[in-house]
């Protein structure tokens, strides 16, 4: 039992850590991983040009504060659609659906999206993108 | 006799039958009608034309709501419990549409979250008509009637105008609106807040 569950070796903690710290640094956060107050889901097409490439969220002045970063790697401008959902602590919805909105991603280029939450109830959000070209 | 009976048992399946037959026709479906009309997503992305639709509209007011309760002014009037107005948005596009669509669903969203304001213009009639039917007609007893002189003021009002560029080749169409709104303190004309949402569509004709 004690080998199984004895304290981790130093040299094994500091490789971890090594591996964690680019990520820690830029605060990036790739699709599908949560960060403090939500998370963000993206539909791809086959192609797999889109990607969330940072995900960072904030809470000021009662209000969730939301920037993602998209970053298209094909040559070509895509055309993708998003919308947040914003959720309580209990994960109910505190606000109706939102409209979906289109946004162009050019071609080997990135694109952000800066918004605050509608509601001061939303204490949670999750960002969904789809990229249906 | 037995053979009597037979026929009627035969009789009593085959409308057994029959009446399964009728019941497996019935649809489970809460629908009526067969014009082919159907419901879609009132959220979806609309790209029917390129004149002002849905999704335009809603992204106005969500861009212009979001960024009013980011204001001082709009959570302290939330905390002293002022009052808000909006002032008809002006419509300086070729298109018409009632942009009072816009000023109801900010002043609804903005509700939501605690901002109380007050009627103007249309509904504004109605309330004085109202009070003078309560007030003046003699129909109503005088211990249930709402008192005249009684109405709020808002401190402040929200303003705005919506515009559009059009250009057209042969096979193009460019339109690009541009919405403009402020807020503004109604008794030092002072303007707290400003916001501009841009949208730009095209289409191959």
């Amino acid at each position: 039992m004690q080998v199984l569950f004895g304290a981790p070796k130093p040299i094994y903690l500091a490789v971890c850590l090594l591996a964690l710290a680019p990520m820690v640094a830029s605060g990036a956060n790739p699709a599908g991983v949560p960060v403090n107050h939500g998370y963000a889901t993206l539909t791809q097409d086959g192609s797999d040009a889109i990607a969330i490439s940072d995900l960072r969220a904030t809470r000021q002045d009662r209000l969730l504060r939301v920037q993602a970063e998209l970053n298209n790697a094909s040559s070509t401008n895509r055309q993708v659609y998003y919308r947040f959902e914003w959720m309580d602590q209990q994960g109910l919805a505190v606000w109706d659906d939102e409209p979906w909105k289109p946004l162009i991603v050019y071609g080997h280029n990135k694109q952000t999206i800066s918004v605050s939450s509608p509601s001061f109830k939303a204490t949670s959000f999750r960002l969904v993108v789809q990229n249906p070209n | 006799m037995g053979s009597n009976l037979g026929r009627d048992q035969r009789t009593y399946l085959l409308a057994g039958i029959l009446l399964l037959a009728l019941a497996g026709c019935q649809t489970t479906s809460p629908t009526t009608g067969t014009s082919g009309v159907s419901y879609g997503d009132a959220k979806a992305v609309e790209t029917v034309t390129t004149d002002l639709g849905s999704t335009d509209i809603q992204m106005i007011s969500e861009k212009m709501t979001q960024g009013l309760i980011q204001t001082p002014e709009i959570q302290t009037l939330i905390k002293k419990r002022q009052l808000l107005m909006a002032s008809p948005v002006k419509n300086k596009t070729s298109e018409y549409f009632d942009t009072r669509m816009i000023t109801d669903t900010i002043l609804t969203q903005l509700q939501k979250n605690g901002v109380k304001y007050v009627i103007e213009g249309e509904d504004m009639q109605n309330q004085t008509d109202e009070l003078m039917r309560q007030n003046q007609s003699g129909l109503y007893s005088k211990s249930k009637t709402v008192k005249m002189g009684k109405m709020q003021g808002a401190k402040y009002r929200l303003d705005g105008s919506i515009s559009s560029i059009v250009k057209k080749t042969s096979d193009l169409k460019d339109v690009y609106y541009k919405m403009n709104l402020r807020l503004i303190e109604i008794e030092t004309g002072i303007v707290e807040w400003s916001d501009e949402k841009e949208i730009r569509k095209s289409a191959r004709r």
